[in-house]
């Protein structure tokens, strides 16, 4: 989802302005680099039409971590987390400037194909969204859509392999060929994970994975993001700051499509070093 | 007037009369649904009415037709005067003969003329004969059983269409040909039997046997037309539309024309194929492939929006999730939405051809309204449809024609629900798979 | 910096305003409880010396409630950042500020027990000294908290430096008088241990000092000799 806001200062100018005061000469927050990113993101904004959604934000991502990105409603996380994997390109009257730069190499830029970036990119969203296959069909579709197996055993054993990861095969093995609408709504989230793992991405973008689900669902989840960042570098996107507490290893915060601050999630949560940042986490925001 | 307001007084104030007023308020409302509901009900009778009117009246005229009067004749023949007649003309006049026989025979009547008896017999009645006859002409002679069409006078007489009781001179048939066929009856040599002709036949000037078979094959062939021709032209004018296509001035004044196409009057797309297939391009006038290619010009907008309209309805976390996965924009469409939009697109094209099922007025412009004695047997073939069937036998001076356009009226209603019963089972497996 | 009117929940807002009135309240109590204690034995008013203690069942039950309000926020809150690092210090304040009616309790009772021995009020001086300081610093330690201040807070930890520094002087003089008059020994360990409890309070009062610096600057400064505190909270 995304709320559009039009580029006109925001209201809490000051504010705004003390945080970009606190930007090096460089461009960059402190906390913002780390040492080898997997990816980064170098100044970029988002326009939808005449509306700019984000603005000059320049930040890495490390190799393993879990990312959180914070801020209320219509202040870009969504929009810089699609733009990650280009997302954004369907999306008419989009435009992006700046870079991110995936593995050394820049992805806004001619002659790279955003088809071959998603299939090592992969994304949960907020709403889970299963094929209305079966289940097998679900995970396997990844994995025959880029042709990365080429018998049917191993693709029976890349199923498995993403269904056991995402701590699904017990509940599912029995009903592999039932419809995946059929499972419930943390497992279906679940389901959806297991689909983006069975392409083996290197970076996993999720949207509000949990907006839809109870709160055990919600652990679940949590506890397997824990267990994918092992291999991943995840980014997620949340409403809940408790959650952004409890699973991220750094954090970020957005507002009105800048970013305010990134750090580790102890330091945010603890001592924030901007009034914003700090009114929105101790609920003092709107 | 004090103009502060105290809150809690008016909270109290407000409690005092909030039971009574609301006693009140609630009559009201309820007084009003009353009404309300009472006014839709009474439009869902009115419209039931007339629906219940409509159809008794088609079917209260049109389930004669179903049957028509056949009289039982014995025929004796002989083998070698047929063989003697050369022609197929002299051959059809030595049937007659035997024909005429036979029935002065059964009316027991041998002083009367042939041709004072002829009319209680259809004119095809001679055909029947020939074609019983000609499997037996291997026998040297004898006798043959058979039962032939009497006229349509003798059925309108027998159903009662036309009144005995009328005056002789409002009649077409004589009070000799009234006790004639007193007498048939009597001797259980009349009655009215199923009537196969009807649904086997093609248009003809004889009531008697006159059917819809032809304009049933015409309709058939031209829908086939349409279907080919309509369905993947709309389904991928849409899908480009909905799913490819940039949002820009061009493609508003593309979807802008398409809305505006389906208000058209379907008797502009009439006079358009006209103009453009037959003048310009020289297809054949009355043929089924004409009419397709008109009819698709009418149907093209309806499976347009129907199919946009199912697009649409697919959600777009189904496209995110594909995108996410890494298929590419056609992948998307071919693997996720179509199947998923399928039963709208499905049920928008079976309502797209019921609706050209019944089209009429642009088919009376390409000529499909001309007399056509025969089953169309390729799209070329001269042909009519249903509808302009029933048009054209609702014109015809033959009273018995009024009970034949009834029958097709409901043949043609049967397929129409037919067709909307198969789009509500196609609709529902569909989504009874996706599930 | 702290503003606790300024969360979208009204009742957030309320909670949170309450715990820092009822530490203040409490605070209050300490501080006059210190107060009295100090007055009681330098005027060897057993009366006062008894209100003193009978004060400290009132400390105790704060302490207690104060805690469950803490606890009720964190439970249902999920208190983040200052609000976090305010209910962290409140619920470490309030154990400071019991463990100093603690104090202020023995010092009364020693007052008790000194009153029976017959004994009149001796080193005054002393005790008036370290008594005033403390109870300045007690002060101070609630006032920066109160306005979350943390240069206050700075020098409350400054002054327990000194207070620390003249205990150990009057320590080392009594122990002096004991040598010289054995039969002074009973009352001078009296004072002595009053003394003693006189620097504990102290002691608490810097840790609340701590408890403030760490709300405000969110820096953890416990252990730390003043010279660094300062340095750390400049830099």
């Amino acid at each position: 989802m995304v709320f559009l806001r039009r580029a006109e200062p925001p209201q809490s100018s000051s504010a705004l302005a003390a945080a970009s005061a606190t930007q090096s000469s460089s461009g960059f927050l402190p906390g913002a680099l780390v040492d080898r990113p997997r990816l980064s993101a170098r100044d970029i904004s988002v326009y939808y039409a005449d509306v700019q959604a984000i603005t000059n934000v320049s930040m890495d991502v490390a190799q393993h971590e879990i990312l959180a990105l914070i801020g209320p409603s219509g202040c870009g996380k969504t929009t810089l987390l699609r733009t990650f994997n280009r997302m954004n390109d369907s999306v008419r009257g989009c435009r992006v400037t700046g870079n991110v730069i995936f593995d050394g190499e820049p992805i806004y830029r001619k002659g790279v194909d955003p088809v071959a970036l998603r299939a090592r990119m992969g994304i949960v969203f907020q709403k889970p969204n299963p094929f209305p296959k079966s289940i097998y069909d679900n995970v396997a579709y990844g994995p025959r859509l880029h042709g990365l197996v080429d018998r049917q055993a191993e693709l029976d054993e890349v199923v498995e392999a993403s269904l056991q990861r995402t701590g699904l095969w017990n509940e599912v093995k029995d009903r592999l060929h039932k419809p995946a609408l059929s499972l419930s709504g943390g497992q279906q989230q679940r389901l959806c994970i297991a689909r983006t793992i069975a392409i083996a991405p290197e970076i996993i973008l999720m949207d509000e994975p949990c907006s839809a689900l109870d709160p055990i669902a919600t652990a679940r989840i949590e506890s397997l993001m824990r267990e994918l960042a092992r291999n991943h570098s995840i980014i997620i996107v949340t409403h809940n700051m408790q959650q952004a507490a409890r699973v991220s290893d750094r954090t970020a915060y957005f507002h009105e499509g800048h970013l305010i601050e990134i750090g580790t999630t102890d330091q945010i949560f603890t001592t924030p070093e901007q009034s914003l940042t700090e009114d929105y986490i101790t609920g003092r925001y709107g | 007037m004090n103009n502060t307001i105290d809150p809690e007084r008016l909270r109290q104030r407000l409690a005092d009369a909030r039971a009574e007023r609301l006693q009140a308020s609630l009559q009201r409302r309820h007084r009003k649904e009353a009404v309300f509901r009472g006014l839709g009900l009474g439009a869902v009778c009115l419209a039931l009415g007339f629906l219940a009117v409509l159809l008794f009246t088609i079917f209260s005229q049109g389930m004669s037709a179903f049957r028509s009067s056949h009289v039982q004749l014995t025929l004796e023949f002989d083998a070698q005067r047929l063989g003697d007649a050369g022609s197929e003309r002299e051959r059809l006049e030595q049937y007659q003969t035997w024909l005429d026989e036979a029935l002065l025979r059964a009316l027991d009547a041998p002083e009367s003329r042939a041709s004072a008896v002829r009319p209680l017999l259809s004119a095809a009645a001679v055909y029947q004969v020939r074609d019983r006859l000609e499997d037996v002409a291997a026998r040297p002679g004898g006798r043959a059983t058979l039962w032939v069409l009497a006229s349509d006078e003798v059925d309108l007489i027998q159903t009662g269409v036309v009144d005995r009781a009328w005056p002789e001179a409002a009649r077409s048939l004589s009070d000799q040909h009234l006790a004639w066929i007193d007498r048939l009856s009597e001797a259980e040599l009349l009655e009215r039997r199923y009537n196969r002709a009807f649904f086997t036949g093609a248009d003809s000037r004889e009531p008697e046997v006159a059917g819809i078979w032809g304009a049933v094959v015409g309709s058939f062939l031209t829908l086939v037309v349409t279907l080919a021709l309509a369905f993947p032209v709309g389904v991928a004018t849409a899908v480009y539309l909905e799913e490819f296509a940039p949002r820009n001035r061009l493609t508003d004044l593309i979807e802008l024309n398409i809305n505006n196409l389906a208000a058209v009057p379907s008797i502009i797309f009439g006079l358009l194929g006209l103009a453009i297939f037959i003048n310009t391009l020289g297809m054949p006038r009355s043929a089924p492939l004409v009419g397709g290619l008109v009819l698709t010009l009418i149907t093209l907008p309806t499976i347009i929006i129907a199919t946009r309209s199912a697009l649409r309805a697919v959600p777009n976390s189904l496209r995110d999730a594909a995108t996410g996965m890494g298929a590419s924009r056609l992948q998307v469409t071919l693997h996720h939405v179509l199947p998923m939009a399928m039963p709208g697109i499905l049920t928008g094209t079976i309502i797209g051809l019921a609706q050209a099922l019944g089209e009429t007025a642009p088919l009376l412009m390409i000529g499909m309204v001309a007399f056509i004695a025969n089953v169309p047997s390729g799209f070329a073939d001269p042909a009519t449809v249903l509808p302009v069937q029933i048009f054209i036998w609702s014109d015809s001076p033959e009273r018995a024609f009024i009970a034949k356009t009834s029958a097709a009226i409901m043949v043609l209603l049967g397929f129409l629900a037919v067709m909307n019963l198969a789009a509500v089972l196609l609709r529902r497996r569909f989504e009874h798979r996706l599930k | 910096m702290m503003q606790f009117d300024k969360h979208t929940s009204a009742q957030y807002n309320a909670e949170l305003e309450a715990a820092r009135k009822n530490l203040m309240q409490m605070g209050g109590l300490v501080e006059q409880q210190v107060e009295d204690a100090v007055n009681a034995l330098t005027e060897m008013d057993t009366e006062l010396a008894r209100k003193v203690m009978s004060t400290d069942d009132n400390v105790n039950e704060m302490e207690i409630d104060i805690d469950e309000e803490c606890t009720r926020i964190l439970a249902r809150r999920h208190p983040a950042a200052s609000d976090l690092r305010f209910i962290i210090a409140v619920t470490k304040a309030v154990n400071d500020l019991e463990r100093m009616g603690d104090e202020a309790a023995k010092i009364a009772r020693h007052t008790l027990e000194l009153a029976d021995a017959g004994a009149s009020a001796t080193h005054v001086i002393d005790i008036n000294m370290i008594g005033d300081q403390v109870r300045l610093m007690v002060q101070q330690a609630l006032d920066a908290f109160a306005r979350l201040d943390a240069d206050s807070a700075l020098r409350v930890l400054q002054q327990d430096k000194i207070v620390d520094e003249e205990y150990g002087a009057a320590i080392r003089a009594l122990i002096s008088d004991m040598s010289q008059d054995p039969a002074s020994i009973n009352r001078a360990l009296g004072v002595m241990w009053s003394l003693r409890s006189l620097e504990r309070i102290g002691d608490h009062a810097r840790n609340v000092a701590e408890s403030v610096i760490y709300l405000v600057k969110g820096k953890d400064v416990r252990h730390k000799k003043v010279e660094q505190v300062e340095a750390q909270l400049k830099g």
